[in-house]
């Protein structure tokens, strides 16, 4: 797998690059600006690009900015933007075309290499990988309305771990049940907050974050 | 030169001046001792540990690589521990929205995280000075805080519009009133702080509600800032 990563803090951008070559991720590039960034996407066509929210010369939204444009220059790049704080108005923002191949997670979470790398690749295959944070705050808020309050929390859980774009597999290894039983929960979460069920995993956390959207 | 008249209004400008400086000043000292005391105790304390475990972990590397394990792992809990209150610590400074993209789009951001519906609507086109805004999101911030926790109701209402050179906010809920600007430091709070850029609030809470606060601060507003993309 090849990837891009726009980063402006040297040691990040260099921890980055580490990591992910580590994890059997060849970096093809590593910048430290959005106009970078989109000269490097359109030069090396990468499987996924990883941006910083922050990027010079405005220190603002720049990088999300940049992340979505290069999107549109390259339809259907994979995308993990990566930030000192997460808001539900730029995830929103991220998911709005209703694509895949979009992540959108703390900086914190490099900490955790082997599932950084994990969701990195999640991504680069077009699948989704949102942070706990604004997946908490989103069943927080909705919490208080009727459907989720029917869920047990075993399917709150499930229903977490299944809006940050994780596989029943991957769920089922988190949770030390089976995938089986996730199939279960999943179901019942599906039947409860009435949405149509879909084994496609992308769909389905777009249903799901559509629905905590409310 | 200035009549009695005159001179009579200049000398409460002068009281009044004097009075939001003093408590601008203080609230200033009181917000700069609350950020030193939250950095002391939370990420500085947290990064003492982990720096602890970090070396502990270096001496029983070869000796009890299990244990170092464990330590390492403690370790990474902390930097995440310390993350998360940099965080919160950064977010009560100066939001990351507010920063980025300015009072509008701050405030429909903090009205996705409150378990209100916030019906919001502003008419600015462009951006009061920083401090204003910051002043003013703070003011709406703390607003709805207070509807969340005492109004008993589900719904707010927030607009934003500059008229007249005065950037006005109104905030407004259907919940039970009863809101009393002498009762509680909040809205007193409020009302210093808006002091400060010559600023006032008006409070309407009958008993029964509704409860609408309104603000209007003086302050131009700079263009609409463009973007490239």
């Amino acid at each position: 797998m090849r990837a891009v990563i726009a980063e402006d803090l040297f040691l990040l951008r260099d921890g980055l690059t580490r990591l992910l070559e580590a994890h059997g991720v060849q970096v093809t590039a590593a910048v430290d600006n959005g106009a970078g960034l989109l000269a490097a996407v359109t030069a090396d066509r990468p499987d996924v690009a990883i941006v910083d929210v922050r990027l010079p010369p405005t220190f603002t939204d720049e990088g999300l900015r940049a992340a979505l444009v290069a999107r549109r220059e390259a339809p259907g790049l994979p995308v993990l933007v990566l930030s000192q704080y997460v808001e539900q108005i730029y995830a929103r923002e991220l998911l709005a075309g209703g694509a895949g191949g979009i992540g959108y997670l703390l900086k914190d979470r490099v900490l955790d290499g082997a599932q950084f790398a994990e969701a990195v690749r999640r991504v680069a295959d077009g699948g989704t990988a949102m942070d706990p944070e604004v997946i908490a705050r989103l069943v927080d808020r909705s919490s208080a309305d009727g459907a989720l309050a029917t869920l047990s929390p075993r399917e709150r859980e499930v229903l977490g771990l299944m809006a940050e774009g994780r596989s029943n597999a991957a769920i089922a290894q988190r949770l030390f049940i089976t995938e089986r039983a996730v199939a279960k929960h999943t179901a019942s979460i599906f039947l409860r907050l009435g949405l149509q069920p879909s084994d496609d995993d992308n769909r389905r956390v777009l249903a799901v974050l559509a629905f905590l959207d409310g | 030169m200035l009549g009695p008249a005159g001179q009579a209004e200049l000398a409460l400008r002068v009281a009044h001046l004097a009075q939001t400086r003093a408590d601008t000043i203080d609230t200033g000292a009181a917000e700069m001792r609350r950020i030193e005391r939250d950095l002391h105790d939370g990420a500085q304390a947290r990064l003492v540990a982990m720096g602890m475990s970090l070396d502990a972990a270096d001496q029983m590397l070869e000796s009890e690589p299990a244990a170092a394990r464990a330590l390492l792992a403690e370790a990474r809990e902390s930097s995440a521990k310390a993350l998360a209150e940099l965080r919160a610590l950064v977010r009560g400074i100066h939001p990351p929205v507010l920063a980025d993209r300015g009072l509008a789009e701050a405030v429909r951001a903090l009205a996705l995280d409150l378990p209100l519906r916030v019906h919001f609507a502003s008419e600015l086109t462009g951006r009061p000075p920083a401090p204003i805004e910051s002043a003013a999101y703070f003011a709406i911030s703390e607003l709805l805080a207070n509807v969340s926790k005492h109004a008993q109701t589900r719904q707010a209402w927030v607009d934003l519009r500059h008229v007249g050179g005065m950037l006005r906010i109104g905030v407004s809920d259907d919940g039970a009133g009863g809101a009393d600007q002498r009762r509680g430091t909040g809205l007193a709070g409020i009302e210093r702080r808006l002091a400060a850029f010559d600023g006032v609030l008006a409070l309407s809470s009958p008993p029964g509600g509704p409860t609408v606060v309104n603000m209007e601060i003086p302050c131009a507003l700079s263009s609409p800032k463009t973007f490239s993309c």
